[in-house]
């Protein structure tokens, strides 16, 4: 019995094993530079489902043989490990494209894809084991290539059509990222990503498609594993190395301006040229008061505006009724990603400026805006990312 | 006999629904995509009464007859599937997770559908002059077990909890007793599933008719039921780009605002806007605010603007609010265009016949 090939996996799966554990442990502690905490809860999810939930099973049910039953149970489970990481996965390409915005066609197929898997897993024979050699003794270790799984016509089918569209969708977003990103070089992880996922789901499928030919003889099982844990590598020091990629990609932001509550324009940064600009700033300032004005003959004082829709970009408001003042951010989407980095803002901005926007409080006053012209080295603090 | 009688009733019915509406078509509006799923499930829904039925009668040989349950299965989950999906996600429309449950159904619905593929899922026998199915297939009598009972518990907690946002309360209050209908149907159904008994294959079926008959009277006699399920208008102000208040309506009193009561502050408010309007024209589309969404339409040629505030924006609204502005400008096109001096704002009452015709929906009870 070749015992290389086995020690190889579990080297592998040991490695894997414990940078799933790492990477997933560093996401929570570090929840926070994703974006949003969702954000965190779903990259640990995937690195956690892939690198050790996948794995495991993975290893259990090819390394080792237990029993038909009980290989053949490890074996579903990876299985469903594997498509709820492409599930997962698909929800983050998806975020690259605009924040919390899923379009809900792909994922009500994903859904009833994932449904008709596991309806189609339990049943009986949906699965069966073929060893190559007799075995006498209960729990062995086992070369893998003496070990096969053939998936039944309708569980291979339902895997075949749930990976093809899991990569069209992959494809689809990167290209779609990339065409609309300013900066094409900020989408290349994305890019990458898409296409080594893909590889690795294309050698699922042709095992799943030459599982009873003579070409399971040729190790597609094992090869998808390797370029699996290898692709996973590369993710996770991605992952780790470059959080703001999650939010970044999907958010732009192109004007900050804060305005006392009389109306006056205290501060104004542009993020398209990086400059302080006043003109436009100015209008908006008036668009806000009068909306306000109006609003409150109609509408409850306390239902104060949100966010303002144009045609352009999402008009994020926020008031700080204490200090006086309002926070008006320009992106391309609202979403809690903006929202966070605000509140951010704001809490350092209210603090370093405590006693100049006490002293403004009272509308009678004058106010001198040259008072918060260093704003500047603030707002490239908070939003660097953005620059 | 009896499945011909219960598909007879349930015929009427339909037939009579079908040709009412289609007769008056003119005062049912709803979105495409809203209607095209409400389509979908009313023909789910006949082919399951019919199918229910007929899969219980010897004049079928038994593998036709086992198709025809095949296909009752699969078109009862999808019926319901789809109402309470519907019913879900317009009752949590501003919740986090309002696609959790229609995912969850559909989640279930996959396995169910995986499940009939298993051969021998049934043992067909014959009892007197029917048919009775009863389950092999244990994992398939669980998920449909399983798939109602989410439906009957999701929904009710939608309901409780999300009844506030009924546009219309007495709307509410009927789908209430819909629903109590439903549920009670379900649970007949679920247990003639269970036990094959011919008493609860009847009281499932007497109490199907009654909760059709019951939507079907609804729908004849609430014709606004597709477009304001959770929407609501509260009010509709024009002012021109001088700033004088053209009109305003408020749609929960169902009265003109008197412009007198439209004190300083909207004065100033409008000064602000029309002094960049310029500017706001091209971009502002809509405001959202905590629980309410403010929609624009401005009219640039004759220079006015129309403010709509609503529960939500949609298309509906949207087709609305641009028929209506076609039409004022249209018929104040004149007395627009020569608005100077003293000007008098009783010409433009006319907007309150354009209002009950464009926003008839949204008139809802006070």
């Amino acid at each position: 019995m070749n015992y290389i090939t086995p020690f190889s996996l579990i080297i592998g799966y040991f490695f894997i094993f414990s940078l799933g554990l790492f990477v997933t442990i560093h996401i929570i502690r570090n929840r926070k530079n994703y974006g949003t905490k969702f954000m965190g809860l779903l990259n640990a999810v995937t690195v956690f489902s892939l690198g050790v939930i996948h794995a495991t099973f993975y290893i259990l049910s090819v390394v080792f043989f237990i029993s038909e039953q009980i290989n053949i149970l490890f074996w579903k489970f990876s299985i469903l490990a594997w498509f709820v990481s492409l599930i997962t996965t698909s929800l983050l390409f998806s975020f690259f494209r605009e924040y919390k915005k899923i379009k809900s066609f792909p994922f009500l197929y994903y859904t009833l894809l994932l449904g008709l898997l596991i309806g189609a897993l339990l049943t009986p024979d949906s699965i069966t084991l073929n060893l190559s050699i007799s075995l006498s003794s209960s729990i062995i270790f086992i070369d893998p290539s003496l070990i096969n799984y053939n998936f039944n016509f309708i569980v291979g089918t339902i895997m075949i059509i749930f990976q093809i569209l899991i990569i069209s969708y992959y494809l689809y977003i990167a290209v779609v990222v990339n065409i609309r990103s300013k900066k094409k070089e900020e989408t290349l992880p994305v890019i990458l990503n898409a296409i080594i996922f893909s590889i690795t789901i294309i050698l699922n499928i042709l095992y799943i498609l030459f599982q009873t030919t003579l070409f399971r003889q040729i190790i597609i099982r094992e090869l998808f594993i390797i370029i699996l844990w290898i692709a996973y590598f590369g993710v996770s020091i991605m992952i780790v190395k470059k959080p703001e990629m999650f939010f970044v990609l999907p958010n732009r932001i192109y004007s900050i301006n804060i305005y006392h509550k009389s109306g006056i324009l205290i501060y104004s940064y542009n993020f398209e040229n990086q400059t302080e600009f006043k003109t436009e700033s100015t209008i908006w300032g008036n668009i806000l008061i009068g909306l306000n004005h109006i609003l409150s003959e109609f509408l409850d004082k306390k239902d104060k505006i949100n966010v303002i829709q144009t045609k352009e970009a999402d008009i994020v408001v926020k008031y700080e009724e204490d200090s006086g003042y309002a926070l008006i951010v320009a992106t391309n989407r609202k979403n809690s990603i903006v929202e966070d980095l605000m509140n951010n803002f704001s809490k350092e901005f209210k603090g370093k400026y405590k006693n100049e926007l006490n002293e403004i409080l009272d509308i009678n006053r004058i106010i001198n805006v040259s008072e918060f012209s260093d704003l500047k080295d603030l707002i490239e603090k908070n939003f660097q990312l953005y620059l | 006999m009896i499945a011909s009688i219960f598909i007879s009733i349930f015929v009427i019915i339909f037939v009579f629904g079908i040709i009412y509406v289609f007769l008056n078509r003119r005062k049912y509006e709803a979105e495409v995509r809203f209607l095209t799923i409400i389509i979908i499930y009313f023909i789910s829904e006949i082919t399951y009464f019919i199918s229910f039925n007929l899969s219980a009668e010897i004049f079928f040989n038994i593998p036709l007859a086992l198709i025809i349950w095949y296909i009752s299965i699969i078109t009862r989950n999808l019926s319901i599937g789809i109402f309470a999906s519907i019913h879900n996600l317009e009752l949590n429309k501003d919740n986090i997770v309002r696609f959790l449950p229609a995912l969850i159904y559909i989640f279930i619905g996959g396995i169910i559908l995986s499940q009939l593929f298993v051969l021998d899922s049934f043992n067909v026998i014959q009892k007197g002059f029917e048919y009775f199915y009863l389950f092999n297939n244990i994992g398939l009598l669980t998920s449909i077990i399983i798939f109602n009972f989410c439906i009957v518990l999701f929904s009710w907690i939608i309901q409780i909890k999300g009844f506030h946002n009924f546009a219309d309360k007495k709307f509410g209050r009927f789908y209430s007793i819909f629903m109590l209908l439903s549920s009670l149907n379900i649970f007949l159904y679920s247990l003639h599933l269970i036990t094959p008994n011919t008493y609860f294959k009847i009281f499932h079926s007497i109490l199907y008719l009654i909760s059709i008959g019951y939507f079907v009277f609804f729908i004849i006699k609430r014709p606004n039921i597709f477009s304001v399920f959770t929407n609501k208008i509260y009010d509709l102000i024009i002012f021109h780009k001088s700033g004088i208040l053209l009109y305003s309506f408020n749609f929960q009193t169902r009265e003109e605002v008197d412009e007198s009561l439209l004190k300083g502050s909207i004065l100033i408010g409008i000064s602000h806007i029309l002094a960049n309007l310029s500017n706001v024209e091209a971009q502002i589309t809509h405001i959202k605010m905590k629980d309410r969404t403010v929609v624009f339409n401005f009219n640039t040629q004759l220079g006015y603007a129309a403010l709509l505030i609503a529960k939500h924006r949609n298309k509906l609204l949207e087709k609305s609010i641009d028929n209506f502005m076609n039409e004022f400008s249209t018929i104040n096109k004149e007395s627009l265009k020569n608005l100077t001096g003293l000007i008098d704002v009783s010409t433009f009452k006319n907007a309150k016949s354009l209002i009950k015709q464009y926003f008839r929906h949204f008139l809802t009870e006070k």
